[in-house]
C-alpha cells in the first residue's frame, strides 16, 4: 500500500471511529498507524479537538422568542380548536339535513305535483322546480361553508406573518 | 430485558402516546411543555443550519406553529425530537429556497454577520483557558463555513447525541449517505482546523 493510501485509509478510520465502533482488526491497525506516524496523529488530534468544541459549543433560546412562541402557539391553538368545533357543527347539520332532506322527498314531489296539477303547469316546467327546491338548501350550505372557510384562512393569526414579538 | 430498561421503554412509549392524544387535541398546556422541553435543542439545530439569528429565530416561532397545526400526523413510533427536527428542516429548505441561499462552501466572510455563540471556556480564569477560547473561537469560525449539510449531521451527532438512523430520519437520506457526510465532514474541519494552526 502506498503511503498516501495508508494515510487515506487511516483519516477514513478515524472520522468513522468518531460515530461508530471500529472492528478489532482497524482499531489495532489505526493505533499502530497513529504511532508511527506523527502526521496522522495530529489529524487524530485536530478531530478529537473539533469533537470536543461541537459538544461544547453553545446556543439558547431567548427567553423573549420563547414566550412570544407560547403566546402565538396558544393563541393559534385556540383558533384552529374553535374553527373546528365549528366545522365539526356544521358537517353535522349538513348530514341531518341531508338525511331529512332524503326522507322528505316523496312528500315534496307529491305536494309540487298537486300544486302543479292545480295550476295546469307542464311536467318538465314542475320538475325542475323540484330537482330546484331539492338541492337549493345543499347549495346554500355548500355555499356557505366554502365562503366561511376563505373568511378564517384570511384572519387566522399567527399564520400570515408569523413573527409574534 | 432487566427491569430498568423496561421500565425507561415504558415511560418513553407512555410519553409518546401522551403527546400523541395531546398534539391531536391541541393540547396548549402539553405545547408549552413541548416547547420547553426542546426549545434549546431546536434553537440550537437552527443556528447551526441557517448560521443567521433572526432567521433561526423565525423558524423557532414556524416550527411550533407548524407542530401544533400537523400535531394530528404525528405517531408515536417516531421520537418527537427526530419529528421535530423533521419539521424544522423542512421548513429550513423552504425558507432557503426562498430565499435562494446556496448551500455550498463559502468562504465571504461577509456573509459572517453573527456566527452562532461560539463555544464557551469552563474556566476561563488561566492562560490556558485563554488558548482555549481562541481554540473554540477558530473552531466555531470554521464551522460557519462549512456547508449546511456537513453542520447538520455535526450537531445532530454531537450536540444532540442522535443516532445514526435518527439523523437518517430527520435528514430524509440514507444511512450510507449520513455516514459519508459525517466522515467527510470531520475530515474537513480537521484539515481546516490544521490549516489555520499552520
Amino acid at each position: 500500500m502506498t503511503n498516501e493510501k495508508t494515510h487515506r485509509r487511516a483519516r477514513h478510520l478515524l472520522g468513522e471511529r468518531s460515530f461508530t465502533e471500529l472492528n478489532r482488526e482497524d482499531t489495532a491497525w489505526l493505533e499502530q498507524h497513529l504511532e508511527a506516524c506523527p502526521e496522522c496523529a495530529g489529524f487524530a488530534e485536530s478531530v478529537a479537538q473539533a469533537i470536543t468544541a461541537l459538544r461544547m459549543s453553545t446556543a439558547v433560546a431567548p427567553p423573549a422568542l420563547v414566550a412570544a412562541t407560547r403566546r402565538s402557539v396558544r393563541i393559534h391553538a385556540r383558533f384552529l380548536q374553535q374553527t373546528e368545533s365549528r366545522e365539526r357543527m356544521l358537517m353535522l347539520s349538513c348530514a341531518l339535513a341531508a338525511i331529512w332532506g332524503a326522507l322528505l322527498q316523496p312528500y315534496l314531489w307529491r305536494v309540487i305535483r298537486w300544486v302543479a296539477e292545480g295550476l295546469h303547469m307542464p311536467d318538465p316546467v314542475w320538475q325542475a322546480t323540484f330537482v330546484v327546491a331539492y338541492l337549493l338548501p345543499g347549495i346554500a350550505a355548500a355555499a356557505a361553508f366554502l365562503g366561511r372557510r376563505r373568511t378564517e384562512d384570511v384572519a387566522s393569526p399567527g399564520v400570515s406573518g408569523r413573527r409574534t414579538r | 430485558m432487566n427491569a430498568a430498561a423496561y421500565c425507561t421503554e415504558f415511560r418513553v412509549e407512555k410519553d409518546s402516546s401522551e403527546i400523541v392524544r395531546g398534539l391531536r387535541r391541541r393540547d396548549p398546556e402539553l405545547l408549552d411543555r413541548l416547547i420547553e422541553q426542546y426549545q434549546h435543542r431546536l434553537f440550537r439545530y437552527l443556528m447551526f443550519l441557517m448560521r443567521d439569528r433572526s432567521l433561526a429565530e423565525d423558524l423557532f416561532q414556524e416550527t411550533w406553529l407548524r407542530v401544533m397545526e400537523r400535531g394530528g400526523q404525528y405517531n408515536s413510533q417516531w421520537k418527537f425530537d427526530v419529528w421535530l427536527l423533521a419539521i424544522a428542516r423542512n421548513l429550513a429548505i423552504d425558507q432557503m429556497r426562498r430565499r435562494n441561499r446556496v448551500v455550498s462552501i463559502d468562504l465571504d466572510p461577509e456573509r459572517d454577520e453573527q456566527p452562532f455563540d461560539a463555544a464557551h471556556p469552563r474556566q476561563p480564569s488561566t492562560v490556558d483557558a485563554l488558548i482555549e477560547a481562541e481554540r473554540q473561537e477558530q473552531i466555531a469560525s470554521v464551522l460557519d463555513r462549512l456547508p449546511a449539510y456537513y453542520r447538520e449531521v455535526l450537531t445532530l451527532r454531537f450536540h444532540e447525541g442522535m443516532t445514526l438512523e435518527e439523523i437518517a430520519q430527520v435528514t430524509g437520506a440514507p444511512l450510507s449517505t449520513v455516514k459519508s457526510r459525517l466522515r467527510r465532514a470531520l475530515q474537513v474541519l480537521a484539515q481546516k482546523l490544521e490549516s489555520m494552526q499552520s
